[in-house]
């Protein structure tokens, strides 16, 4: 006889309070797993999570590939016939594993709950003003012709990221271990194996396939707000990929080959930095504007979804920014400016794996997991 | 506390409907010694009762229980009734009711034989409603084989009337009248019976389940025409794509029911429907496959003994899990249905002949004009007796969604219930 549930009454109420509407409406008719354009036979969801939810399974919930598998099309919302919005549950339940999963622990409680904000933001914002005046550069901005090199050397500011960024990068990968650990002790499996899968997986992410497919694969005609989300993903991802590719050439640019910034404006590199940057901005706007337009309907907005959509906004609006008022030569504005995208940017890279921006390791943990196991493995 | 105290021009009941439940109710209080008028707005009686080809859970054809109260009107002069009938306005209390009542023309009278000389020369086709749009009539049409009255009927909005006129001199016995008008008529009663019925829940709003749009997606009610001997196939079950006999039917529990996005409620009666069709097929085909994907199986009450019957059957499975999804091959014109098998945690797809959706049951108020005051609705547009006027009643599925056994017994209360109104305001 297997063992008997422990509910865990806690956890249903964190989902509740991350969105999910009201989790005693579901009768498990399996509508949602159906009308779900991308959940395959041997792992059908979301019905099973709404169940697991509804008793309690944290472990269960958590530690499933589904949860990360869904891309939030809202089919399930829109076809449920008790308005029980699985799409909530589903963006709820991702939300709660980023912080069920975060290593340290303590960093996933401060990126889910406001309050914690302001700290997060004195941190980076002590570090910089630390340096700053280290370097004596707190009174006026530096003489000359606006560079901001001159406020912030570049070693220093490399010295910085590179510290925090490894810190970064073992709590992902702590993160990922801990998820890929959970899922296959729950459903089992590791199939033809990760190595193999991997490569498929990242052509999946990088011709966003499962987008694709929620917007192509509709099982009837009514309208979800899963239309936008493939055109507008794939412009936010390949906007913010052609800024980190901008960033790097930079770097090399700088370290190999001595090429100081500022670089002109018709430079390749720079052409790219602005068309990707404009990308983002305008991916993010729509991003935002369907998050208020589409209401419940594409599951209900929370404060990690708009604390990541603004930080990232917020970052590149600030990019824009500094070289408009560069290029004004304006070194009072431009100066401070340039401090507060610093901010934003460690906020936005360091806290990656905490944040909603911590998608990128769970959804490709969760997707290389579902891509290894072998069809027939279910256990759940 | 007899009948010879209330004044005469206050006696009479109108009932609203010449269904099972309507004409239930009318005999029940003509029996009793009350006038009653049947308004019916179909050109005959009987309701969604005529158009079942088997009752569940005895499997007995309807005409059965209905000829025997056809019987009852013929020979209890007290009961009257209009077809192309509708009620207009209803004004008044217990025991003193003003009621407005519109004929539709009919054009056709009383002379009519059903010889169907008219049908041969008639040259319109129109949608045959009895048999919910599976085939044609002419224009001039008798609306069943056993349809009560046995006359025939012009549907005006299909006709050219006096343009073309080929009936009038087809007909022998001088019985197309083409000239008729609607005419309007009062009538005073003491208590009015809402027995309007139901129609089924318009399916082609269901997206996903494609009907009208995949030919072999049909509905409950008509695989009941299909499945009866008057039917458009003459009983046989057969596809409507290429008239195949089916040999595998998924049958769709819940299709459009309990579901906020269309019918909020259960119908109580889809399940039923559903194991009671599962039979007709395989009475028919001893190879014949049924599949019935269903949310809950609800059998009800002493009803658990007939899903027991049916289910042992080893053609007839079923599935815990909603369908949601079809596509259709499109050289076949066969079917998959995609459901969640929630015992099992597996999505399941099955390759079928036929489709059925279990649709549920629409108070025929629904999405009409507003009914006469004094009857009041709910947010579904049930009837809500108690919050109706005194002296106005409901029974059957105008009140709620019910099987045929109780809305005659509904029938039968709306009857009493009419009568001690009427009494009631004569003491008063």
């Amino acid at each position: 006889m297997p063992a008997p549930a422990r509910p865990d009454l806690a956890f249903t109420r964190e989902i509740l309070g991350l969105g999910a509407r009201d989790l005693t409406s579901c009768y498990q008719c399996g509508t949602c797993s159906v009308v779900c354009p991308i959940s395959t036979a041997d792992n059908p969801f979301p019905r099973k999570e709404m169940l697991w939810v509804q008793w309690g399974l944290k472990a269960r919930a958590l530690a499933n590939a589904s949860i990360w598998l869904c891309h939030q099309c809202a089919t399930c919302t829109a076809y449920c016939p008790r308005d029980a919005r699985p799409a909530s549950v589903m963006a709820a339940l991702r939300d709660a594993s980023i912080t069920h999963y975060a290593v340290p622990a303590f960093m996933g409680r401060a990126l889910a709950a406001p309050r914690y904000l302001p700290l997060l933001f004195a941190l980076p914002v002590v570090i910089f003003l630390a340096l700053l005046g280290w370097l004596g550069h707190l009174g006026a901005p530096p003489p000359g012709r606006i560079v901001f090199s001159k406020l912030l050397p570049i070693i220093y500011l490399e010295g910085i990221f590179v510290a925090f960024m490894a810190l970064t990068a073992l709590g992902a990968l702590a993160g990922g271990v801990r998820y890929w650990r959970a899922m296959s002790a729950q459903m089992g499996g590791d199939g033809v194996g990760p190595r193999r899968a991997l490569v498929p997986t990242l052509l999946t992410t990088l011709r966003h396939r499962t987008f694709d497919e929620c917007r192509t694969h509709a099982a009837g005609s009514r309208t979800t707000n899963q239309g936008h989300l493939y055109g507008t993903h794939l412009a936010v991802f390949y906007g913010f990929l052609g800024l980190v590719v901008t960033t790097t050439s930079v770097g090399i640019g700088i370290y190999a080959f001595g090429y100081l910034t500022p670089w002109p404006l018709w430079h390749p590199v720079k052409l790219l930095g602005n068309a990707s940057g404009f990308a983002v901005i305008a991916a993010l706007a729509v991003f935002a504007w369907r998050r208020i337009a589409d209401g419940e309907r594409a599951g209900k907005s929370t404060y990690s979804d708009w604390l990541f959509l603004a930080i990232l906004l917020l970052t590149t609006l600030t990019g824009f920014l500094c070289q408009a008022l560069r290029l004004a030569d304006l070194p009072r504005l431009a100066y401070p400016m340039y401090v507060v995208h610093l901010v934003l940017i460690f906020f936005l890279l360091v806290y990656l794996p905490y944040s909603k921006f911590a998608h990128v390791v769970y959804r490709t943990t969760a997707m290389l997991h579902a891509a290894s196991r072998a069809p027939a493995a279910e256990a759940g | 506390m007899t009948v010879a105290r209330v004044p005469a021009g206050h006696r009479g009941i109108l009932v609203v409907g010449g269904g099972i439940a309507g004409i239930t109710a009318a005999v029940e209080a003509a029996e009793a010694g009350y006038e009653v008028t049947i308004v019916e707005k179909n050109p005959y009686l009987g309701g969604r009762v005529a158009q079942l080809n088997k009752y569940f859970p005895k499997l007995c054809p309807p005409y059965c229980g209905l000829e025997i109260n056809f019987q009852r009107i013929r020979k209890e002069p007290r009961v009257r009734f209009f077809t192309l009938a509708e009620v207009e306005k209803i004004e008044g209390g217990p025991g003193d009711f003003d009621a407005t009542i519109v004929l539709h023309p009919r054009y056709v009278n009383d002379r009519c034989t059903a010889c169907n000389a008219c049908v041969a020369v008639c040259p319109v086709d129109r949608p045959n409603e009895f048999n919910y749009g599976m085939g044609t009539t002419k224009a001039i049409y008798l609306p069943h084989e056993m349809a009560v009255p046995m006359k025939y009927v012009i549907d005006g909005t299909a006709c050219q009337l006096t343009e073309c006129a080929r009936c009038v001199a087809a007909c022998p016995y001088d019985a197309i009248d083409l000239a008729m008008q609607p005419r309007t008529l009062t009538l005073k009663v003491g208590a009015v019976v809402m027995a309007t019925g139901w129609k089924p829940y318009d399916a082609a709003r269901i997206d996903n389940l494609k009907f009208g749009r995949y030919p072999n997606v049909i509905t409950n009610v008509m695989l009941e025409r299909l499945a009866a001997p008057n039917g458009p196939t003459r009983g046989k079950i057969l596809r409507p794509s290429d008239g195949k006999p089916v040999g595998s039917a998924a049958f769709i529990q819940c299709a459009g029911s309990r579901d906020v996005n269309h019918l909020g409620y259960c119908s109580g009666i889809c399940c039923l429907a559903s194991l009671k069709e599962a039979v007709y097929l395989r009475e028919q085909n001893p190879d014949a496959k049924a599949h019935i994907f269903y949310i809950d199986l609800r059998t009800p009450g002493t009803y658990e003994f007939f899903s027991k019957k049916v289910l042992s059957d080893p053609n007839v499975s079923i599935m815990k899990g909603k369908v949601a999804r079809i596509e259709e091959d499109p050289a076949t014109r066969d079917l998959i249905v995609e459901a969640e098998d929630v015992l099992g945690a597996t999505k399941t797809r099955l390759t079928v002949d036929l489709v059925v959706l279990a649709t549920g049951m629409t108070p025929s108020l629904e999405g009409t004009k507003p009914p006469a005051a004094g009857v009041a609705l709910d947010a579904d547009s049930f009837v809500v007796p108690d919050a109706s006027g005194a002296g106005i009643f409901t029974a059957g599925c105008a009140r709620s969604p019910v099987d045929v056994a109780t809305a005659t017994q509904e029938g039968t209360a709306a009857a009493l219930l009419a009568i001690q109104a009427i009494q009631g305001a004569a003491r008063r």
